[in-house]
């Protein structure tokens, strides 16, 4: 305990000598509030044209663009154009990701369709990306709301063989017509997901990863002074019976800076759920990337090996695990290799138990064997 | 000029004596890395239904109408190549999705079905997250509205024929109802044919896989900078002095320092040419390489060098103004993160908002990928290589700027 408070203060001092870390993971709230505040509620990842030839005001064709521009969120903005061809120039320079051209009689394209097969509508594309086929469905559910009455209509003219009394029809129809979303989302311990199209900014949902990996990239980089320390000699000579208190805190304090900041970047972006869960996964990220941190600079005592680690452990992390996306699902074999790293347990430690036992069990142990080869090295070097 | 080429032969000799453990540590992990990838991918993936998304859908055994919907799903032209639904019990579906080989879980609630026909609207409960949201979250969500949507105008379909059968005492209300619902599932199976498709070309686009491959070229060469925070940052103040008094001046000691952590840069670019150029003949690699031959790779590298100048001159610079290697790798990481999701790196410039657009467009890390991007068709950018260039200079000349005025505070 008095090695504790005579170290805790000397190392908090010598990182404060450091301006640079420090002015650098403040400004880290600072870029979060950044791009927390560019985002206009107009801005949005996709953003889709649609033309609409001048209808009637209550025609099915306008009220089908209207509840397109009504759909518009951060995820996906439809927007009107004023001729056919700005679709295709929108679409030609990037301005619009995909298009769509409604026809003025669209209820009699739907009705040839039901009889005929011939299209409703057309849909204009650069690319065959998932994205756009998801844009084809929203735009095919709201289409369906006219179709699926003038299918019954026609089914009924076929099976009945006779004249549909429409009005009735149409006004038990529209009766029964409701807008209401049949999915509820959550995570796997059963905690109900928020809303995810409302006012998320789609650039802050890698912020949990990349600060994991700017956390691991603190602890790796805080070695850099046990290895001067190494070389001078110094923290043996003032602190021979101390080296274990001086160790864990040259990777302690910095962490925590970084991860107090952290957690700050976390809440001032709203990306921060449950605070009782946030504490425990980012105490349970300080002991994994103290632990690697630790390993690895007991593991390889020559600098330049472990200057070596340190850009491709932290590349990797941002590929590998799901920051911004995640590989798994395309490349299965990454979820052997990224056990690896801290970030993969601490992205999914929040609503995956055994992603938090495994994120603290991973520090533990990578404590315990950087205690050995520190042991090993001392006892042998 | 012979006293700045001893000079410059002690410089390469101080960074060279740790460069082999540096390039050959980095080498080494770079393709123990990817070949670990490439083998565990090719013993893991065997099958095609293996490479799809697996989707589970979990529901009572005695739930009518299930495997039917899963059956019509799986038909479905837009999803059939990528996606791949399964009937499970919910003990195998979690067992699947904690073993990653699920991706997404669909819960049926009880009688759904027949809670459909009595007018009730039970929820759908999807699980398919671990961790945090992507975009794909995002997707997600609006496909379950759309598919929210087809659920509910079909009740309104079908509650409309069974009011209609009611109203007018039509006989066979059941089974009139059952064939209307077996239709409409087969109508919104096929109802992408209601839309006419038109692919038009669009100007300057690139394929996503080379748009990742060349940000992770870029990203890679800054972030590499912090291996050198604790080589550039040392400094001995009486030796840089003398070297003052024989004639070798600050402008030369900086160029010759600059040149050598250059050419020690170079190597690492030609290393990572070379593992690129290693896997090109590996089929799976061929999807993000947009090179046809290893001619075509290895020229590409020679004329994508003016982003290993700039990137060095930032390096240089971080280091060289702070003299502090923990500050500097964390400003360098926080810079070229920041940089490069506004830039384009991470995700489509496309989807930024209009204003990180046109901050980007100011941004050396922007250049630098349009740069590339734009020698993969075949085509020089001259505003991009004029930035890269420029940029490069710039922070020269803060590197200069930074050791006169510790020369001159020194003094």
């Amino acid at each position: 305990m008095k090695s504790f408070l005579t170290l805790f203060p000397v190392l908090l001092k010598r990182l404060s000598k450091k301006p640079l870390l420090i002015i650098t993971l403040l400004l880290i709230p600072l870029s979060v509030l950044f791009l927390v505040h560019t985002t206009k509620p107009e801005d949005s990842i996709l953003k889709v044209a649609i033309y609409c030839p001048d209808a009637e005001q209550d025609s099915p064709s306008q009220a089908l663009t209207d509840t397109l521009m009504s759909l518009s969120n951060s995820a996906i903005r439809f927007y009107p154009v004023e001729k056919q061809e700005m679709v295709y120039q929108a679409i030609e320079n990037q301005s619009a990701d995909c298009g769509y051209l409604i026809p003025s009689d669209l209820d009699r394209n739907i009705a040839s369709y039901i009889k005929n097969g011939t299209s409703i509508l057309t849909a204009v594309h650069a690319d065959d990306e998932m994205s756009t086929k998801v844009i084809d469905e929203i735009v095919l559910s709201k289409v369906y709301r006219i179709f699926s009455y003038q299918f019954v209509e026609h089914y009924l003219t076929t099976k009945l063989d006779a004249p549909v009394d429409t009005s009735s029809l149409k006004t038990s129809y529209d009766k029964y017509c409701k807008d209401e979303l049949l999915f509820s989302f959550e995570y796997t311990d059963g905690q109900k997901e928020k809303d995810l199209s409302k006012t998320t900014n789609f650039l802050l949902l890698p912020l949990r990863g990349l600060l994991s990996v700017m956390i691991l990239l603190v602890c790796l980089c805080s070695n850099f002074l046990w290895y001067e320390d190494q070389k001078t000699g110094l923290s043996k000579l003032l602190f021979p019976k101390a080296k274990h208190c001086f160790s864990f805190l040259s990777l302690l304090i910095p962490a925590f800076f970084a991860g107090a900041l952290g957690l700050l970047s976390l809440y001032l972006s709203h990306v921060a759920e449950n605070t009782f869960s946030e504490l425990g996964a980012m105490a349970g990220l300080l002991v994994a990337c103290m632990g690697l941190s630790y390993t690895l600079r007991n593991l390889l005592p020559s600098l330049p090996m472990y200057l070596a680690c340190i850009p491709l452990l932290i590349v990797s992390s941002l590929i590998l695990c799901p920051v911004f996306l995640s590989l798994e699902s395309f490349f299965p074999a990454i979820s052997h290799i990224n056990r690896i790293y801290p970030t993969r347990y601490y992205l999914e430690a929040l609503h995956y138990p055994q992603s938090l036992y495994a994120l603290y069990g991973y520090g533990i142990i990578t404590f315990l064997l950087g205690y050995l080869l520190s042991t090993i090295r001392n006892r042998f070097v | 000029m012979k006293q700045f080429n001893r000079y410059l032969f002690l410089e390469a000799k101080r960074i060279f004596k740790k460069l082999p453990g540096i390039l050959l540590g980095s080498i080494l992990l770079l393709l123990f890395l990817t070949g670990s990838i490439f083998f565990c991918q090719s013993v893991t993936s065997t099958t095609e239904d293996e490479k799809k998304i697996q989707i589970a859908i979990v529901a009572e055994p005695k739930e009518p109408f299930v495997d039917f919907m899963v059956s019509t799903l799986q038909k479905m032209k837009n999803i059939k190549y990528t996606l791949e639904f399964k009937r499970m019990s919910e003990k195998e579906a979690m067992k699947s999705f904690h073993q990653q080989k699920t991706a997404i879980i669909f819960y049926i609630p009880k009688n759904y079905i027949k809670s459909i026909f009595y007018g009730e609207n039970k929820t759908i409960r999807v699980r398919f997250t671990r961790g945090q949201k992507t975009i794909v979250s995002f997707l997600m969500q609006q496909l379950c509205t759309a598919a929210s949507s087809y659920i509910l105008d079909t009740e309104a379909g079908i509650y409309s024929l069974q009011d209609y059968y009611k109203e007018h005492n039509l006989p066979a209300e059941a089974s009139a109802e059952l064939e209307l619902n077996l239709k409409y599932i087969n109508s919104i199976a096929s109802l992408n044919k209601a839309l006419k498709f038109e692919k038009i070309e669009v100007k300057d686009s690139y394929p996503p896989a080379t748009t990742y491959l060349l940000s992770g070229i870029v990203l890679f060469l800054l972030l590499w900078g912090i291996t050198f925070g604790t080589l550039l940052t040392s400094e001995n103040i009486a030796f840089r002095n003398q070297l003052s008094l024989i004639g070798i001046t600050l402008p030369k000691q900086l160029y010759a320092k600059y040149i050598v952590f250059f050419t020690v840069n170079l190597l690492l670019y030609l290393g990572l040419f070379g593992i690129l150029s290693l896997v090109m003949g590996y089929a799976p690699a061929k999807v993000f390489l947009p090179f046809a031959s290893h001619t075509d790779l290895w020229l590409f590298a020679l004329q994508f060098s003016p982003v290993l100048l700039f990137s060095c001159s930032l390096i240089h610079c971080i280091f060289l103004w702070t003299k502090d290697a923990l500050g500097g790798s964390i400003f360098l990481f926080g810079f070229t993160i920041l940089s490069g999701l506004i830039s384009g790196c991470f995700y489509p410039f496309s989807y930024l908002p209009d204003t990180l657009q046109r901050i980007a467009g100011k941004l050396p890390l922007y250049h630098g990928l349009h740069y590339g991007l734009e020698m993969t068709k075949g085509r020089f950018s001259t505003i991009s290589f004029a930035f890269i260039l420029g940029y490069s200079i710039c922070f020269w000349g803060l590197t200069f700027l930074a050791e006169y005025l510790r020369k001159e505070q020194s003094e």
